[in-house]
Parts: C-alpha cells; sequence; structure tokens
C-alpha cells in the first residue's frame, strides 16, 4: 500500500496511540497469583447466591407462578384416577368447575381433575401434557380452551419457568426448535437458561412485591395514578392478537404440538375457542383477528379426528354466550352473568357433538 | 438482541468461549464474525447494508489512499458522505420529510395525499453510519492512512459492543485497536479474557443502571408524560426528574457495558459521559452528555462550518445549526429538532464575553457553585422535557403544566400523593434524584470511573460489589423491560 501522501506526524499520531494504548493497564500483571486470590471469594458468594436462590425458589410461601405450576401438577397427581383433564389457563376453568362439568358429562365429581395453572397458554399446556405422558396418565376426555389474546407472544421469563419446571429432559429439543418459530427464539433461548441457573429470574415479581410491601408499604393499586393525574387514566382495552404472521407463528406450532400429543393423552380432547369483549365491542381490525382465529383453529381441529371444536366465540339461537362487556370482567375473564350465559352455550354445543348428558 | 436480555447473556457466553479458545491470529476473524451474528440477529437485510457500507467506505479510504489529485480526492470525499447521508436520509428522514412536507402544504390550505412508504430503521445505523463516515473523512484529511486490510476496517465499524448505540469511535482511536486483536500486542494475549475486574465491574454497573433503575423509573415516567393535559405540575417536574435519571442510567449504563465488554476483549472504548449533571453550563454540559456525539459534531461539522474563526455572529450561528442538526440526528422528529435548537439556543445565550465574565466573577466555590449548577440542571431537565414529548403539541401541554403549577395550592399534591398511598416510592424516587445530582457532583466523575476507583478496595469486596448488582439486575427486572432509549436512534 502506498503511504505517500500521509505524513510523518499521521503515521507518528497512529503509532503513538499504539503506544498509549499499550500502556492503559487491562489486567493484573500476574494472573496466576490473582485465580488463586479468587477462587476464595468467588466460591463463597457462589455459594451463598445459590443457597439463597433455591431457598426462595423451594419456599412454598413465595412465588406465585412456581406455586401455581405445583399446584397444578398436585393435583393431578393426587387425581390418579381421574378420567377427565381440565387443562389451559384460568380462562378455561374458572367458569368450568369440576362439579358442573362433572355434572355435564353425567360422571362423578372424582372423575374429573382440575389441571389447568394460572397463565398456563398453549405452550405451558403442551408441557403439561408431556408431564403427564410422561406420568403414564391417560384420559378419557381432555378439555382445552384458548382465547384470542393467548394466539400471540407474550414473552415473559414466567414463560420458561413453567417450561423449565414442566418439560421432561427429553422433550426439551423439541420445545427449542418450537422457539425457533417465536419472533426472538434465541431471548427463549437465554430465558430457559437464566431460569435454570437461577430459580429467582422466573418468579422475581414476589420479590418485588416483598420489597416493595417492606420497604414502600403497601399500594393502593386502583389508586396509583392520583398523585400524578387530574383523572384517572383510561381503561386499558381488551388484550387482543393483530393476527400478523410474526406474532402467531411460534403460538401456532405450539397448538399443533399440543393437539397431536392430546391424542397419545385422551381418547377424545375438546378444543374449546373462548370468547371476549372483542367479538362484538371490537374495532374492525379486532374482529377481523377474530374471524381468523376462529379459521385457524378450525381447520387445526378439522385435520385432527381425535379433537372436537368447541365454539364457544359463536352463539346459538337464544344461546348467545358470553359476548356482552358486562359478561366479562376484564375482558377475557367471565363475570357471574357471563359464566352463565358460556355454561348454557357449553351445554348446547356439548349435546350438540354428542358429549353432554 | 440488547445487553440485558437473556439472548444477549447466551450469545455473550457463547462468544467469550469461543473466542477464549481461538488461537490468536484467527481472533480477527472471529470477533467480525460474531459482530456480524450478533447484528444480523436483528435483521440479515439490515446486515447486507452494514456490510454494504462498510466495503463502499473501505473502497472509497483505499482509493484516496492511492492519489495525490486533489480534485479526485474531493470526489471520492464527497461521494462517500453523499453516500453515507443517502443511505441514512432515506431509511431514517423519507417519511418525516414527507409528513412535514404535507403538514405545510396543508398550513398554506393545499391538501395533499402524502404517500407514506413503510421504511423500518436499521438498528444502530445512526452510530454506524457517522463511524464509517469519520473513517473517510479523517483518510480525506491526511490525519489517518487507510486501514491496513478490509478485515480490520470491518472490525472498526461493526465491533459488536459499541455497534448499535455507541460510543461513536473514531478511526484514529479504534483502528490501531482492530488491528493489534492476535498479535503480540494484543492485551488479551498477555492476561487472559476474564480476568479483568474493572471490565466485570463496568458490565455489572451499567446492567444495574439500565435494569435496576432506569427500567424501573420507566412506567413512572411513561405515566406523567402519557395524555400530558391531565397531568398535575408538580408531577410533571418529578416526572422529568425521573426522566433526566432515566435516561442518564439508560444510556449511560449502555455505555458502560460496551466500554466493559470492550476492556474484557482488550478494547479501550472512549468515555461517553463524565457525571453530566455536574454541569454549570451548556458547552459544559456537551463537555460531558453523550461525548462521542458531541466532539464528532465538533470535529465534523462545526469546525468544518467556519467554528468560531469568522467571528461571533457567524460563530453563534453555527453552533446553532450543529445544535439543530444534532437534534435531528437523534430521531425524526419535531420535538427532537426543538430539542436540537433549545441547547443550540442555550450554547448561543450563554456565550456573550459579558455572561462569561459575569460567570467567572462569581465565586467558584460555596453556595454559588451549587445554585449553577443546580439552576444549570434545571435547564437541561426542560430539554429532556422537549425530548420526551410524544408529540409537538405534547410540548406545550407539558411545558403548560411544568410552569402553571396546576395542584401545588392548599397542598393538593400532598393530599393527592396521600390518596395515591405513592408517598414512599416518590419519597424514593426524590432520593434517588437527589443522589444522583450528588453523585455527579462530588467528584465532577461519571460513576463509571469510579470503577477503577474502587480498583484499590480487597478483591472480594470487589467480587462482592460485581455480584450484588448482577443479582439486583435478576430480582428487580421489570415485568416487561423496554428497550435502551437510544436504539430507536
Amino acid at each position: 500500500m502506498r503511504r505517500g501522501p500521509y505524513s510523518k506526524s499521521a503515521h507518528r499520531a497512529r503509532a503513538a496511540c499504539a503506544r498509549n494504548l499499550g500502556r492503559v493497564s487491562f489486567g493484573p500483571s500476574n494472573p496466576g497469583a490473582t485465580h488463586v486470590r479468587l477462587i476464595g471469594p468467588v466460591l463463597l458468594l457462589l455459594c451463598g447466591l445459590w443457597l439463597t436462590d433455591t431457598l426462595l425458589s423451594e419456599d412454598r410461601t413465595v412465588g406465585w407462578e412456581r406455586n401455581t405450576v405445583r399446584n397444578g401438577l398436585n393435583r393431578v397427581h393426587t387425581g390418579k384416577d381421574a378420567r377427565v383433564a381440565l387443562l389451559g389457563s384460568s380462562t378455561s376453568a374458572d367458569w368450568l368447575p369440576n362439579a358442573y362439568l362433572a355434572k355435564v358429562l353425567g360422571r362423578k365429581v372424582e372423575d374429573v381433575v382440575d389441571a389447568h395453572m394460572n397463565g398456563c397458554h398453549q405452550p405451558c399446556t403442551w408441557a403439561e401434557v408431556r408431564q403427564m405422558l410422561a406420568r403414564g396418565r391417560r384420559y378419557q376426555v381432555a378439555f382445552f380452551g384458548t382465547n384470542l389474546f393467548q394466539q400471540c407472544e407474550f414473552a415473559h421469563s414466567k414463560r420458561q419457568l413453567q417450561d423449565e419446571l414442566l418439560l421432561p429432559t427429553s422433550d426439551l429439543p423439541r420445545a427449542f426448535a418450537l422457539y425457533a418459530h417465536a419472533e426472538l427464539p434465541l431471548d427463549y433461548l437465554g430465558r430457559f437458561f437464566a431460569v435454570k441457573a437461577s430459580g429467582v429470574y422466573g418468579d422475581s415479581g414476589f420479590l418485588q412485591d416483598q420489597w416493595r410491601k417492606a420497604v414502600l408499604g403497601a399500594p393502593k393499586p386502583n389508586d396509583t395514578w392520583r398523585w400524578a393525574k387530574a383523572q384517572g387514566p383510561k381503561p386499558a382495552g381488551t388484550h387482543g392478537c393483530g393476527y400478523d404472521d410474526d406474532e402467531i407463528a411460534y403460538k401456532t406450532a405450539v397448538t399443533e404440538a399440543l393437539l397431536d400429543d392430546l391424542r397419545d393423552l385422551a381418547e377424545v380432547s375438546y378444543f374449546m375457542l373462548l370468547p371476549d369483549d372483542l367479538l362484538t365491542e371490537g374495532t374492525p381490525a379486532q374482529q377481523a383477528a377474530w374471524e381468523k382465529h376462529r379459521a385457524l383453529h378450525t381447520a387445526l381441529v378439522d385435520a385432527r379426528p381425535w379433537v372436537r371444536l368447541v365454539d364457544l366465540s359463536t352463539g346459538l339461537p337464544g344461546l348467545p354466550g358470553a359476548r356482552r362487556r358486562e359478561d366479562f370482567k376484564d375482558g377475557t375473564h367471565v363475570s357471574p352473568a357471563g359464566q352463565k350465559a358460556q355454561q348454557a352455550l357449553f351445554e348446547a354445543r356439548m349435546k350438540a357433538l354428542g358429549a353432554a348428558k | 438482541m440488547t445487553f440485558t436480555t437473556p439472548a444477549f447473556l447466551l450469545y455473550f457466553v457463547v462468544f467469550l468461549s469461543v473466542y477464549a479458545w481461538t488461537p490468536p491470529r484467527s481472533r480477527k476473524g472471529v470477533l467480525l464474525f460474531a459482530s456480524y451474528v450478533f447484528y444480523g440477529a436483528w435483521s440479515l437485510w439490515f446486515l447486507l447494508l452494514l456490510i454494504g457500507t462498510t466495503l463502499f467506505d473501505w473502497q472509497v479510504g483505499r482509493l484516496m489512499g492511492r492519489t495525490d489529485d486533489p480534485g479526485r480526492r474531493k470526489r471520492l470525499i464527497t461521494a462517500s458522505v453523499v453516500a453515507n447521508l443517502s443511505v441514512l436520509g432515506f431509511f431514517k428522514y423519507v417519511n418525516f420529510f414527507v409528513d412535514s412536507g404535507a403538514g405545510l402544504l396543508a398550513l398554506a390550505g393545499v391538501q395533499t395525499d402524502p404517500q407514506v412508504l413503510q421504511i423500518v430503521l436499521p438498528i444502530g445505523i445512526s452510530f454506524y453510519t457517522f463511524q464509517s463516515m469519520s473513517y473517510t473523512i479523517d483518510v480525506y484529511r491526511r490525519d489517518l492512512p487507510p486501514a491496513r486490510t478490509l478485515v480490520d476496517f470491518a472490525l472498526y465499524v461493526t465491533f459488536f459492543p459499541q455497534l448499535v448505540a455507541g460510543p461513536i469511535e473514531r478511526a484514529t482511536h479504534l483502528l490501531p485497536q482492530c488491528e493489534r486483536v492476535g498479535t503480540e500486542a494484543d492485551p488479551v494475549r498477555a492476561t487472559g479474557l476474564t480476568n479483568r475486574w474493572d471490565a466485570w465491574g463496568l458490565i455489572a454497573l451499567g446492567a444495574f443502571k439500565k435494569v435496576v433503575i432506569a427500567d424501573n423509573l420507566a412506567p413512572l415516567v411513561e405515566l406523567t408524560y402519557a395524555d400530558p393535559e391531565t397531568t398535575l405540575g408538580p408531577a410533571m417536574w418529578l416526572g422529568t426528574y425521573a426522566f433526566a435519571a432515566q435516561i442518564y442510567c439508560d444510556f449511560s449504563g449502555y455505555s458502560d457495558i460496551a466500554v466493559g465488554i470492550g476492556r474484557l476483549l482488550g478494547f479501550d472504548l472512549m468515555q461517553n459521559f463524565r457525571a453530566p449533571y455536574a454541569a454549570d453550563g451548556p458547552s459544559d454540559f456537551w463537555r460531558r452528555w453523550h461525548i462521542s456525539l458531541s466532539s464528532w459534531l465538533r470535529d465534523y461539522l462545526y469546525i468544518p462550518l467556519g467554528g468560531n474563526r469568522s467571528g461571533e455572529a457567524r460563530a453563534r450561528l453555527n453552533l446553532a445549526l450543529t445544535m439543530l442538526l444534532g437534534g435531528l440526528w437523534h430521531g425524526a422528529a419535531w420535538n427532537y429538532v426543538l430539542w436540537g435548537a433549545y441547547h443550540g439556543l442555550l450554547l448561543v445565550v450563554f456565550r456573550p464575553a459579558f455572561l462569561r465574565e459575569f460567570a467567572e466573577r462569581l465565586p467558584a466555590q460555596g453556595a454559588v457553585r451549587v445554585l449553577r449548577r443546580l439552576a444549570f440542571f434545571h435547564l437541561t431537565c426542560l430539554g429532556w422535557a422537549l425530548f420526551r414529548a410524544e408529540s409537538l403539541s405534547d410540548c406545550g401541554a407539558i411545558f403548560a403544566r411544568l410552569f402553571f403549577l396546576e395542584g401545588w395550592g392548599g397542598g393538593a399534591f400532598f393530599d393527592a400523593v396521600e390518596a395515591s398511598g405513592e408517598g414512599p416510592k416518590l419519597a424514593l424516587l426524590s432520593a434517588l434524584i437527589v443522589g444522583l445530582l450528588l453523585v455527579h457532583n462530588i467528584r465532577r466523575e461519571d460513576p463509571s470511573s469510579s470503577v477503577r476507583f474502587v480498583a484499590h478496595w480487597p478483591l472480594a469486596v470487589r467480587v462482592l460489589c460485581v455480584t450484588l448488582m448482577l443479582a439486583a439486575c435478576v430480582a428487580f427486572a421489570p415485568e416487561k423491560p423496554p428497550p435502551f432509549i437510544y436504539f430507536q436512534f
């Protein structure tokens, strides 16, 4: 390379820069000695942190995300003789109590196990199914429901906590392959390993809550805006899902895996399309997303004869189901009025499928 | 893949393991590949754009190095500047200018229906474009010989710790460091990769600032700045103070992590912050805030415009213009332009000789000094209010709230705080802001420089500090962590 046009001072400046950099202290001159001095405090600290982390993670009085999984698994464990399993999240289960479901199906209450877990979307339900299969559980009937918003990704460390607690080790490669459908697969993978390394990580909400209560006192959840605003903020709208391909790719892939594995878990599975207030109150775009949601799941179920669709998002004559805003507490969880409407529609749908007594 | 996400943690652990076992002569290639993986994780298409920018400026540098013909050199540097600014302009400013043009026409009574293009802004484009452009300008000015190899230059443009949000490095500083990777002069060969507690300290401090402080302040700022017309005056001030703390901890946290990772890999990246809230005037502020950008604007914009060489009036005009473009650099929105203009105005207003003389006559010690810094901190906060506003119309509402203190009368604000049950939280926030001002003003250095200060502490204490800060990041991570503020630029 020609260097002619450049002044000596430019070359001298570069050389000086390199020399100065050489003088910057990047670390001790005798790394061996430091290694020896490091081992003690580092080991001590790591042990202390591990112990604290383990104590907090194993304590059954703290950590609601962890406890909801534990409680669900406990119910599965104690309900060994159950013939009917109710899976999914709170929106699947809180209007469908065991006694009511048993009555609809003409069975004893002991035949039904409530295996739902709060916040347990499709990936968590798939992981629970894999856990049940690994434990040798088999059922005659399984129920699982999904809302529109659950079809979009809601990335959070608690999702990987659920995976970590529920998935048998042999299923991890499948789970990682499913992560590849996510918008940020590396984030999913990273969160999974972070949860593996620290039990507290996936459920740090309880720590923050305890800390807030201890230091800042008990908050007033409905009034926290009052110091800042002359009037309350507009109520947050119901969670929807834009239904862009990227947003739904992961949950769609997981739903397929779940529906496939339900074949091994139960003789027949009922997939419930759960309503929300966007069905009637939503914008045209939200209602269009609902149509896509319905079409996608109808197609998924049609391709699997062992699964039947219980569409609770479409009413029947005289049985509209939960559709009005007052039928919901928060847009997705049904209110007492919504519960009655939803149960009536559920019974009618089950009769039409020949499954209700 | 941002620094405080599990994805980056995973990436970094894998990268460090591979890098540590790579033979020295292959390290440069591995580092470059890792940088491309880091950027490509966002978008492969934008990685191609980055590679295109690199190849173009590398070729321009090479051609300039081969010729003494001033005309040809001028054409080459013009091509480089035009190409870089065109790429930046297309991705960042096309829609802004189309929208603004339509708005102006509408004011004149001409209704148009502008076709807004669906353009996604490549992450870090403002940073790497400026960095790459500074190389060709330095080669043109003969401040720097062209890079020896394409790999060296590509690494200079792409070096992953500072690729997406700076510090914006100069070729005279970073290029020699890229050239020495894997050679005898590479510090990594002498001391290994992990044996640098100052580097780990910076990484932990940066993560702590971002995750524990900035991310937990974000909801509070959001509450006050969303729909500002309904915000109470005192709350607007608190939200503005909180944003001052948030943006500092967010951006300097990123810079700390970048510098820390750089040091871990044997690089000495430039300091980007120097206790900015200890500034006692606008020029002092810009010597302390985002130093890599302000010095870039000084060297490649203000001085070429004539600097202060053509009289006082021209110097003021140059200052105003530089800050206006500096504001526009931050984002394609009028509130950033306004923020730049505001800082330009401060620089112009504080420039007259009589003001300087007056300031110099003031006692440099004691209460006057404290008041001066406190006053300028408030002027900075007013600038942050413009910066944080979500639209130009919000700016008016925010300033109305700041200066017409609705909600103070008769202790109404304190009643509102009582009713919300957020008193202790707001007290903690106030303590945090006061603490930040104290930390900045006591040593007038950035907390990151205290990492070197603590180098004299016993090793066990240093390890304890690093571990506790990282453990706090795990325990106090918010449910939905917001991205780094400067990623949008």
